[in-house]
């Protein structure tokens, strides 16, 4: 008892700090949580697909590495939407007095295992949203990036508004209502279902849950339930949040659970204790071959069909996103740098915005319908309220699946986004006459130049080679012709590129610089 | 003359010009600010470090006292807009910065604060730029210029295409204002200085290049006089600017300027950059709001080299 009372004290003071080091990854925090925020079982396990990642490979590896030998410590220990969801079910607890019950649940082995076969099934075909909708780490992530940063700076600027020695925190770009509505609606659900009965998602729709639970049923040393010691006194039940103990025939089912370490805290009779249950299973066995082999069959039919039909509805989906017509700014969405070719990325990244919440340029936000449907929650630049900052490279070096690759700051210089179409006829030096010249004076490479025009006017001449697409000079060009629409409007790169190196295209005047010789010419 | 020799004079120079001030009290110069008389309309300084050419160059100016009483609260404002290093000259020389504040800290100066509205993002550029670390170092505090909430809007009387704007509460609320800009090449304006630093004071830049740019540069200066304009051209990028790219050339010219004319202190500071004064066009706009003079000549001017 006290080692299982020692075990959950762990888990809940693990799981706290593990909370709140996601909290602050997702909060533009990042500086102080390190890249290790991008640290998650199955973004790391695709990230170690997608960019042969040696680190997420390992990472991936001890987690499925542990469900093999003990269980689904990830699922209690480390994953963010169940320490969510404990809050949640401790929260139920409290104020229902005691009218919310755990029981136990059903197997519901087929769903879990259909809609995983279904999630990764349409991934493949190209349409990773389903996934990234129902991945624990992403379902966190956009809500903690979404709705709770919003309400980080809003409150910190309220309080900035009293309080000097506080940060203001800038505001973002308008994100799109209905992934937040999604996204939040699904979040909501998930906690509500925890507070009435516990981690029922985890054993449900959860596909890092279903992962993990296929390795931890074969387990080495899992929790399990002694039913020679116990007494069927049923106070395990009470505090199981998953509902995988079976009272009645003295069973706990190491594939559901996720290792919380509560029932072993309770339970007066030494029953629960680490280790495989001695070999006594031929007798558990139920019924007759034959129907099982029936119920298998109709299962492997079912599941098969899902899978086949998802794959296909991937494949049709992603299509979508792909032959979009980019003619014109607006429907040529600028993908993050890294992001490398369109078809590719919008296959691999879940959405979960942690690219978006750590943008210092203020550019990142959730897509809507700018990719197509298939591209929808991912990170799309917008120059609304700020340019992607040259010196930045937050989204490519936290990206969790890889789906940005990691730039150096050489690659980052002069990763080629988009590039910059200028429309004369729209920029105010030539409708008034005026003299302007915000963008080449934003442009970090010199792709804009301002060349004579008339009197003593310049206008911006693009050097298209030297474009990187970060859009400086859109957010500032002050030469509005309504909808949005600029002098200077940046389209997205279909397949990033590589702009040329500055200092083989700009010369640097030649001759004696203009300064005068004189120690003072006044 | 040595450097010990002059900053003895300067000093002298410093006492008796405080003295004299005070009894002869304001005389005409620039409308809504004070001046010692026998002090010069403008102090050009070349050949030392940023930091002593600012002690040598306010002590004939009547000393930092002259202008920043004990207990006031001092607003210095340099130019801080990219996320670039001290050697680049984008921003400010931070040693400069550094040395105002302290020498503002030391006249007893309540607080001294620090901002811009940079172009690049703000955490960054006051970072990079070395400005952070230099006022926090004197003893100046650093605040954002990067969120509307600070930014108040007020009338601009006399402005001619820019009427009102969203002003920095800092600049209004300040008792003292040194306007600390870094002299550079600007593509849209041609140059940057003193006058072009007010946009760093109003949140929607936009709308100034939107509305004629060089009138509207000229309008902003209306906000507030600056009590004094301390320009940085020690390193001066002639081209490319004004945030810097591979065409940039940066000349070490090793200079600082201080007037309380903001437009002659732009006009000396073009001359000294070598930019060709007319397509300057928000200067002649300054002058025409009687903000100042392009007329060098008929200013008094103090030269010093160290």
């Amino acid at each position: 008892m006290w080692k299982f009372r020692l075990l959950k004290a762990l888990r809940v003071l693990i799981s706290l700090l593990v909370l709140a080091w996601f909290l602050a990854g997702f909060s533009s925090l990042a500086v102080f949580a390190g890249e290790a925020v991008k640290a998650e079982f199955l973004p790391s396990l695709l990230r170690a697909l997608i960019r042969f990642s040696l680190v997420s490979l390992a990472f991936s590896a001890v987690i499925l590495g542990a469900a093999l030998l003990v269980g689904r410590l990830y699922c209690s220990f480390c994953c963010p939407l169940g320490v969510l969801q404990d809050i949640a079910a401790r929260i139920g607890r409290v104020v229902s007095f005691g009218r919310f019950r755990y029981k136990t649940e059903p197997e519901r082995k087929r769903l879990r295992y259909i809609v995983l076969i279904a999630v990764v099934a349409a991934a493949l075909g190209g349409w990773i949203f389903p996934l990234g909708l129902l991945e624990p780490y992403t379902l966190f992530g956009r809500n903690a990036n979404g709705p709770g940063q919003a309400l980080l700076i809003e409150t910190n600027n309220r309080l900035y508004g009293r309080f000097d020695s506080l940060t203001p925190l800038e505001k973002r770009p308008e994100f799109p209502l209905f992934p937040a509505l999604l996204g939040g609606g699904l979040l909501l659900a998930v906690l509500g279902a925890a507070a009435y009965r516990g981690r029922v998602f985890c054993n449900t729709f959860c596909p890092a849950g279903t992962l993990l639970g296929l390795c931890s049923k074969h387990a080495l040393f899992p929790v399990r339930l002694d039913s020679d010691s116990c007494m069927k006194c049923g106070q395990c039940l009470k505090v199981c949040k998953t509902g995988c103990i079976d009272v009645r025939n003295r069973t706990l089912d190491a594939e559901r659970c996720v290792d919380c370490m509560n029932c072993g805290t309770v339970c007066r009779f030494g029953a629960i204790r680490f280790g495989r249950a001695p070999a006594a299973k031929a007798a558990e066995e139920p019924g007759d071959p034959a129907a099982v082999d029936a119920g298998r069959r109709s299962f492997l039919v079912s599941a098969g069909g899902a899978g086949i039909a998802a794959f296909l509805a991937g494949r049709l989906v992603a299509r979508d996103g792909v032959k979009r017509d980019f003619s014109d700014a607006a429907a040529s969405p600028v993908m993050p740098p890294g992001a490398g070719n369109r078809a590719e990325f919008l296959s691999r990244c879940t959405g979960c915005g942690l690219c978006i919440a750590n943008c210092t340029g203020r550019t990142l936000k959730p897509a809507f319908l700018e990719y197509g449907l298939a591209g929808m929650g991912q990170p799309v630049l917008s120059f609304e309220v700020g340019k992607c900052e040259f010196d930045c490279r937050n989204c490519s070096a936290l990206c969790p699946t890889g789906a940005l690759r990691k730039l150096s700051e050489d690659e980052k210089h002069n990763c080629q986004i988009g590039t910059v179409r200028f429309s004369r006829e729209h920029c105010v030096v030539v409708t008034d006459g005026t003299s302007c010249g915000a963008c080449a004076e934003h442009c970090p490479t010199g792709a804009l130049q301002m060349v004579p025009y008339k009197d003593h006017l310049t206008i911006p001449l693009v050097i298209e080679e030297l474009c990187i697409g970060c859009g400086a000079c859109q957010y500032i060009c002050p030469g509005l012709w309504g909808d949005g629409k600029k002098a200077m409007m940046v389209y997205g790169a279909d397949r990033q590129g590589r702009a040329a190196d500055p200092h083989k295209v700009l010369k640097k005047p030649e001759g004696k610089p203009s300064t005068a010789t004189e120690e003072f010419p006044f | 003359m040595d450097r010990r020799d002059f900053l003895k004079g300067a000093a002298a120079l410093a006492l008796t010009a405080g003295i004299a001030g005070k009894l002869a009290g304001a005389d005409k110069a620039v409308p809504g600010t004070e001046k010692a008389s026998g002090a010069p309309d403008l102090v050009a300084l070349r050949g030392g470090s940023p930091g002593d050419m600012f002690d040598a160059g306010i002590a004939l100016l009547g000393g930092v006292s002259a202008f920043v009483k004990p207990g006031s609260v001092v607003l210095v404002k340099p130019n801080i807009g990219w996320d670039k290093s001290p050697e680049s000259g984008a921003d400010t020389n931070p040693e400069l910065v550094g040395r105002i504040v302290r020498r503002c800290m030391e006249a007893g100066a309540k607080e001294v604060h620090v901002f811009d509205h940079t172009c690049d993002n703000w955490v960054n550029s006051y970072s990079n730029s070395g400005i952070k670390a230099a006022v926090e170092a004197a003893g100046g505090k650093m605040f954002s210029g990067a969120v509307e909430a600070d930014y108040r809007e007020v009338e601009i009387p006399g402005g001619v295409s820019m009427k009102k704007a969203q002003v920095h509460r800092l600049v209004l609320d300040c008792d003292v204002f040194f306007n600390v800009p870094v002299l550079k090449h600007h593509g849209g304006a041609k140059m940057t200085c003193a006058m072009k630093n007010f946009m760093g004071v109003v949140w929607d830049r936009r709308i100034m290049h939107r509305d004629n740019l060089h009138q509207s540069i000229a309008d902003s200066c209306l906000i507030r006089r600056p009590d004094l304009n301390i320009v940085d051209a020690f390193r001066v990028m002639t081209t490319g600017g004004p945030r810097g790219n591979a065409s940039s050339v940066v000349k070490d010219i090793g200079g600082l300027l201080l007037s309380r004319d903001i437009v002659a202190v732009d006009a000396a500071a073009a001359k000294l950059a070598g930019f060709p004064l007319k397509p300057i066009g928000y200067l002649p706009a300054g002058e025409k709001l009687g903000l100042g003079t392009t007329k060098l000549e008929e200013l008094t001017i103090r030269r010093v080299v160290l």
